[in-house]
């Protein structure tokens, strides 16, 4: 069929109706061919609404049904790299009102008090894989970059005190029982790990003889911030997770966390006390033990609890 | 209508000083090609543990090859031998000052 060419505007009394029995694409194309691009020369449809339209009706819409079990979209192309920071945009939706965001929402819906939410979305996720998202500013330390929450393989390590090196992990395989349910949570740099560990007779000779090891947890699932030996998070957690690690009486609650070992342990937390002495103090307790804070009637240590660190990523 | 597991390390990254390798595995459930069900798990992996990159997991080995170089080793052992000197001038001082 030959393409007709019309040069004036054209006026609908009624709806246009491109309906055909053939099979292949119905389409409106818009294409400006005349050569050189002067200022306003470029192809765009308008649907402007009646000036006196009730606030009630819709003034301007476009449908896309599909009819059937196709997809309906609407694809933004462009394949020229115009500027990032002026008005324009290489392919946008929502240029409203002067403002240059690549996806502007003003107000969606306000036509019930309850239901005036900028943006809804009900059934898929906002995906944020690139710099996050700004919250409260344009500044870096607005940025929100990473939030995950996963499970990881929490082990204990021992680090034996005024040594940089000695440290022993020790695995699963040294308890009669051993259960991990322990799991994180990283939003930022902020990382919570929530312990939740059971486990019974501890068989690695260390733990009760060498009053030089302080506790650590080891293989965490983020590497802890370089902070040097000082302080380097919180912690806190159920009765259980304190006196199973048996704090010495010295001490009391004046412990700290510290990153494991010196510097070169960049993915364990270590406890001790402020004196570097032991004296039975975070070191889990063996069943056969009668601790003088907890005494485990089945003979399982549980400990839970909940830390927070920072890390540099 | 069958579901299909799959494991696999999707992220790694290197961080800090001596390149600490974070490994991210994944662990998806399919239904007809489709992902219903996902979870991560992480293990950490730090240089002064391992004497060789031979002596990593083998699955993290490639990775530890191109970071963990002989330098970052010799840097290591220089910061821990430093580490020693300075505890051991605190330990004589804290012995002399007792006597």
């Amino acid at each position: 069929m030959a393409k007709k060419y019309i040069a004036d505007n054209i006026d609908l009394a009624s709806d246009l109706s491109m309906a055909s029995s053939s099979s292949g694409e119905q389409k409106i194309v818009i294409g400006n061919t005349d050569g050189a691009q002067t200022t306003n020369d470029y192809s765009k449809i308008h649907l402007t609404g009646k000036s006196d339209i009730s606030s009630s009706l819709v003034g301007a819409e476009i449908n896309l049904n599909t009819g059937g079990a196709g997809v309906a979209r609407v694809n933004f192309n462009s394949s020229f790299s115009y500027s990032n920071t002026g008005s324009y945009k290489n392919a946008k939706i929502g240029y409203v009102g002067g403002n240059n965001d690549d996806f502007y929402v003003q107000q969606i819906d306000g036509s019930t008090a309850s239901n005036n939410a900028g943006f809804i979305i009900t059934t898929a996720d906002v995906r944020l894989i690139g710099d996050g998202i700004k919250i409260g500013g344009t500044a870096t330390a607005n940025r929100l970059d990473d939030y995950e929450e996963g499970t990881y393989n929490l082990q204990f390590r021992l680090f034996k005190i005024s040594t940089t090196t000695s440290s022993i992990t020790v695995t699963s395989s040294d308890f009669g029982y051993f259960l991990n349910d322990s799991t994180y949570t990283k939003i930022g740099n902020k990382v919570t790990l929530y312990i939740d560990l059971k486990y019974y007779n501890p068989t690695n000779s260390n733990w009760t003889t060498a009053t030089t090891w302080y506790l650590g947890l080891h293989n965490l699932p983020f590497a802890v911030k370089d902070a040097g030996t000082s302080y380097t998070g919180a912690v806190g957690g159920t009765y259980d997770f304190f006196s199973s690690f048996h704090m010495d009486a010295n001490t009391g609650n004046n412990f700290f966390m510290s990153k494991g070992g010196y510097s070169n342990y960049d993915n364990a937390i270590a406890f001790k006390s402020a004196s570097n002495t032991i004296n039975y103090g975070w070191r889990p307790l063996f069943s056969s033990e009668a601790p003088t804070y907890y005494n485990p009637s089945s003979g399982t240590v549980h400990l839970t609890g909940v830390i927070t660190y920072s890390t540099d990523v | 209508m069958s579901l299909v597991k799959t494991i696999e390390i999707d992220k790694v990254e290197f961080v800090g000083k001596w390149k600490t390798i974070q490994v991210r595995t994944r662990t998806d459930v399919s239904e007809e090609g489709s992902v219903i069900s996902s979870s991560y798990e992480r293990d950490s992996y730090q240089l002064i543990d391992y004497s060789a990159n031979t002596d990593l997991p083998q699955d993290v080995q490639p990775y530890a090859e191109g970071v963990w170089s002989q330098t970052l080793r010799d840097e290591l052992q220089a910061d821990i031998d430093a580490h020693a000197q300075k505890i051991a001038e605190l330990e004589a001082e804290a012995s002399s000052s007792e006597s």
